[in-house]
C-alpha cells in the first residue's frame, strides 16, 4: 500500500470541488480490497478518525477530512467481471465513470444513471447516490446497485446483494463476514416524495443495501460494486429548444414532463410519439455564461430546455415532426432551435450542458469563494411554485444568479457569484428563502448532491432534531467509536 | 459561388478501435460512424461563402451505400446538394482523389473545401492530390478564410506560427479546427433534408496505388515513475535516465 505524508502530496486530498479545506496527517492508498480492509482495522484500533476519498469532485465537502487519516479509492480500480446476458458489471469502487461509460460503449451497453462530472468514481456516486440528466427516465444510482462490499468502521467485511437482506417491517439485521450480527431498529422518517439524497434512507421493509447508498460514507467504505446495465438505445434524438417567454417556457417543460413520465413507461418500439429521457433547464444568466463560449445561442432566447430521446428508427420522421409543432406552440425560437440526430452532436449538446457548471465552479474559484448553490427538489406536483418563485428571489438580491438543472425530476440549481462578504449575506439569505420555500413544498434540501460537511443544517431543519438523532443512532450501531467520515450529515 | 465540400465517414472519436480477424481492415461492429469533424469546419465555410455570395453548395462523398447517413446530415447543416460516387470495395486516397477529380472537373466549381484530414485513416494526402489533378492551387491547414472576388487569402497554421498565402479561384481549401464553429442542425432543416435526393455516381474504376499489409493497435505506453522530492530521489532519477530511459 502507498502512503504520503509530505504537505505537498497530501494538499489535494484535503478540498473537493466545494473548495472546503481540510487537514489529515496521512493519506493511505489501498492497492487491494484486502489491504483496504487490514488498514481500517488498524485504525478502529488505534481510534483514529479517517476520512475516504474518492475523485474529490463533491460539492458539500463531504469527502474533506477534518482530522486524522485520509483513505484514498484511487488505486482501487479494477474492472472485475462484465456479463452481458445478466447484463451486469462488476468493478471495485475506485473506477471512473468515464471509464465506465467508455468500457461499455465497446459493448453497446451503457449505464443510464449519469452524474454530468465523468471524472468522478463510481464509489462516490454510490456513496452520494448520484444522479444525472438520464435520471429523470432511470432514476438515480440506487436504482442500478445489485450488490456491494463493504468494509466497515471496524474493519469486518459486510456484503449485500439486492433482495437478500430486507427489514421485516422496522427491524433490520446486518452480518458481518465473521458471523456477527448488527441489529437496527429503524425509525420512522418521512422522505419527501422526490428524487433525494438528504441523509439516510430509511422506511419500513427497506433492503438493507439502501442505508448505505447515499449514506456519504458515514457507514462503510464501499470496496466493490455490481451495477445493472442496459443494452445501448439504437437511437437517440436530441434538441436544446430556445424560448422566448418565461411562462410558456414553463408550460413546455410541464407538459413534455408529463407526456414523457406516461410513455417511457411503453417499450420505445411501439412509441411513436414525443418522449424525452431527459429535460434538462437553462435560464437566462446561463445562457448569457455559455454565450461566451457558443455564438449560436439567438439573441433573442431568455431561457433553453435541452431533452433527449430514444426511439424506434421507423417513427423517426414522425416523432421529429410532432416534437415542431409542439415547439411552435411554446416558442417563437422554433426554427433557431437546435436537433441532433447523432452522436457527434449528442456529445456537442452534453458539453453545452457540461461547460454550464465548469464555468460556475471555475468563476467561484477565481472569485475565492465556496460555493453557494441549492440542489433542491420538490414533488412535482408542486413545481411550477418552485420554479417562479426561485426566479422572483434570485431576481431580489442584485447579485449576480443563474438556475440551471434537472427539470424533469422538479429539480433546480440556483447559483450565486459572490465578490465579497456584504454579497455573501445577501446569498445566504436568499439561499435559506429557497430552502423554506422547499420544506413548504414539502422537498428536499439536497436532490443529488448530498450534505456533507455544508448542508448540515438544511438537513436538521428538513427533517428536525429528533430524526437527525435517530439517524445518529444508526452510525453509532456501525460506528461506534464515529470514526468514519466525521462531521459528515451531522456533528 | 458554386461550392463542393468532400465530406467522409468516420468511426465516432470515442469509439474504440479493433482490427478484424484479417489483420488488414478495422473491426466495424458496434462502431458508430459520423461526419468526420475536420469536414465540419469546411461544410460550414461552405454554407459561410454562399450566405456572403448567393450560390450553392453540394457535398460529396465516395463511399459505400452507408455513407449516405453523413450525406443527411449535411443537407441537414444546409447543403442544397448531394452525391455519392458509390464503390464497395476497399480504396485508398489515390482512388478517392480521382473519383472527387472526375466529379469536380465538368461542374466548374469556384471552390472546393475539405477537411484537413479524415480522422480514421489521417493519410492527408487527398487536398494535395486533387490540387494536382485538377490543376488548381491547394492550400492546406487553414484556420482563417477571406474571399473577395477572385482573390483568396488563407491562414494557414505552420509549426509554432501562422502563414499567410493568396491564391486565385477556383483553388482548394483544407479545414484547420478554429476555421469556424459549425451550426448546429435546427429542427425545419432536418425535416427538408429527409426529402432531398441523394445523386448517386458510378465510381470510376481506377486502381488504387496502396495496399494495406497490416493493422495493429499501438502497444500500451509504459507506466511512468513517480519519483518524491527527496533528495534521495535525485540520484535515483539520475540512475533511471541513465540505466532505464538510456538518454543520459
Ligand atoms: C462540474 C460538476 C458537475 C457535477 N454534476 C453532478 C451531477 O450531475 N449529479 C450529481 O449527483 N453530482 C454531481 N456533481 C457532484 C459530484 O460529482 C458527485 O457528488 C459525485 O458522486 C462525487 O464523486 P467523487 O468520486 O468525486 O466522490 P468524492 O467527492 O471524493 O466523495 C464524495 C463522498 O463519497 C464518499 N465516498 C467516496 N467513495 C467512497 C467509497 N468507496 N466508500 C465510501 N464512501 C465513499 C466520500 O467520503 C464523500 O463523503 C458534480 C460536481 C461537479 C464538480
Amino acid at each position: 500500500m502507498k502512503i504520503k505524508k509530505n504537505n505537498d502530496e497530501i494538499e489535494s486530498y484535503l478540498r473537493d470541488a466545494s473548495n472546503l479545506k481540510g487537514s489529515a496527517n496521512a493519506v493511505y492508498l489501498p492497492e487491494t480490497v484486502a489491504e483496504l480492509q487490514k488498514q481500517i482495522k488498524k485504525l478502529y484500533h488505534s481510534d483514529i478518525p479517517f476520512s475516504i476519498y474518492a475523485a474529490g469532485t463533491g460539492l458539500t465537502g463531504s469527502a474533506v477530512a477534518e482530522k486524522g487519516v485520509v483513505i484514498s479509492m484511487e488505486l482501487l480500480n479494477s474492472f472485475i467481471e462484465f456479463n452481458a446476458d445478466k447484463k451486469y458489471l462488476k468493478v471495485q469502487s475506485g473506477v471512473r465513470l468515464e471509464d465506465i461509460q467508455d468500457f461499455l460503449e465497446t459493448q453497446n451497453f451503457f449505464y443510464p444513471p449519469n452524474p454530468t462530472e465523468k471524472l468522478s468514481f463510481i464509489g462516490g456516486n454510490i456513496a452520494t447516490n448520484a444522479s444525472g440528466a438520464r435520471t429523470f427516465k432511470y432514476g438515480m444510482s440506487r436504482n442500478f446497485v445489485r450488490y456491494l462490499k463493504l468494509i466497515l468502521a471496524n474493519g469486518k467485511m459486510l456484503e449485500l446483494r439486492r433482495g437478500q437482506n430486507l427489514a421485516t417491517d422496522v427491524n433490520l439485521i446486518l452480518y458481518a463476514d465473521d458471523g456477527s450480527e448488527t441489529a437496527l431498529v429503524l425509525p420512522s422518517i418521512k422522505m419527501p416524495n422526490c428524487k433525494n439524497a438528504s441523509g439516510y434512507y430509511i422506511k419500513p421493509d427497506m433492503d438493507a443495501i439502501d442505508l448505505f447508498i447515499g449514506s456519504e460514507g458515514t457507514l462503510a467504505a464501499v470496496a466493490e460494486i455490481e451495477l445493472s446495465v442496459l443494452p445501448m438505445p439504437d437511437n437517440i434524438m436530441a434538441g436544446i429548444i430556445f424560448f422566448n417567454e418565461f411562462n410558456k417556457m414553463l408550460e413546455f417543460i410541464v407538459q413534455s414532463r408529463d407526456f414523457s413520465n406516461e410513455r417511457n413507461k411503453i417499450d420505445i418500439n411501439l412509441n411513436d410519439k414525443p418522449c424525452a429521457r431527459l429535460i434538462e433547464y437553462f435560464d437566462n444568466n446561463s445562457l448569457e455564461f455559455l454565450k461566451t463560449f457558443y455564438s449560436q445561442i439567438p439573441h433573442d432566447a431568455i431561457g433553453a430546455v435541452w431533452f433527449e430521446q430514444e426511439y424506434y428508427y421507423e417513427f423517426e420522421n414522425i416523432i421529429l415532426v410532432q416534437w415542431y409543432e409542439l415547439i411552435t406552440k411554446y416558442s417563437d425560437l422554433a426554427d433557431g432551435s437546435w436537433f441532433a440526430l447523432n452522436e457527434t452532436e449528442h456529445r456537442k449538446f452534453r458539453e453545452f450542458r457540461h461547460k454550464l457548471p465548469l464555468t460556475i465552479n471555475e468563476l467561484t474559484s477565481k472569485n475565492i469563494q465556496t460555493k453557494i448553490a441549492t440542489d433542491t427538489a420538490v414533488p412535482m406536483e408542486n413545481f411550477e411554485k418552485l420554479f417562479y418563485k426561485i426566479h422572483e428571489i434570485l431576481s431580489e438580491t442584485g447579485i449576480n444568479t443563474c438556475v440551471f438543472g434537472h427539470v424533469g425530476n422538479n429539480h433546480l440549481h440556483a447559483n450565486f457569484f459572490v465578490i465579497n462578504e456584504d454579497e455573501r449575506k445577501v446569498a445566504l439569505t436568499a439561499y435559506q428563502k429557497i430552502i423554506d420555500l422547499t420544506l413548504e413544498l414539502q422537498g428536499t434540501v439536497s436532490a443529488e448532491h448530498g450534505i456533507g460537511k455544508l448542508k448540515k443544517n438544511y438537513l436538521k431543519q428538513m427533517y428536525g432534531d429528533e430524526a437527525i438523532q435517530a439517524m445518529k443512532a444508526i452510525k453509532r450501531a456501525l460506528d461506534p467509536k464515529m470514526l468514519i467520515n466525521q462531521g459528515n450529515l451531522f456533528d | 459561388m458554386n461550392i463542393l465540400v468532400c465530406v467522409s465517414r468516420v468511426p465516432d472519436t470515442t469509439t474504440r478501435i479493433l482490427v478484424g480477424p484479417d489483420g488488414k481492415t478495422a473491426d466495424k461492429t458496434g462502431v458508430k460512424f459520423v461526419l468526420n469533424p475536420f469536414d465540419e469546419f469546411a461544410l460550414e465555410e461552405g454554407l459561410r461563402l454562399r450566405e456572403k455570395n448567393g450560390g450553392s453548395v453540394t457535398a460529396v462523398t465516395v463511399a459505400g451505400e452507408v455513407a449516405k447517413d453523413i450525406l443527411r446530415t449535411s443537407l441537414a447543416m444546409g447543403a442544397d446538394k448531394v452525391a455519392i460516387i458509390k464503390t464497395e470495395n476497399e480504396f485508398d486516397s489515390y482512388f478517392t482523389a480521382q473519383n472527387l477529380a472526375e466529379f469536380a472537373s465538368n461542374r466548374a466549381f469556384d471552390i472546393i473545401l475539405l477537411g484537413k484530414q479524415s480522422i480514421d485513416y489521417d493519410s492527408l494526402q487527398i487536398p494535395a492530390y486533387l490540387g494536382e489533378l485538377l490543376g488548381i492551387p491547394s492550400i492546406g491547414v487553414v484556420s482563417k478564410l477571406q474571399i473577395e472576388g477572385n482573390n483568396v487569402s488563407a491562414e494557414r497554421d505552420i509549426e509554432g506560427g501562422k502563414e499567410i498565402v493568396s491564391a486565385q479561384l477556383p483553388c482548394i481549401i483544407s479545414a484547420q479546427k478554429g476555421l469556424n464553429e459549425p451550426r448546429y442542425p435546427k429542427l425545419p432543416d432536418i425535416m427538408k433534408a429527409k426529402s432531398k435526393p441523394i445523386e448517386e455516381v458510378a465510381a470510376i474504376d481506377c486502381q488504387p496505388r496502396t495496399t494495406i499489409l497490416e493493422m495493429s493497435i499501438p502497444s500500451k505506453k509504459r507506466a511512468g515513475v513517480i519519483l518524491d522530492g527527496s533528495d534521495g530521489s535525485l540520484d535515483k532519477l539520475v540512475t533511471l535516465l541513465h540505466e532505464e530511459a538510456k538518454v543520459i
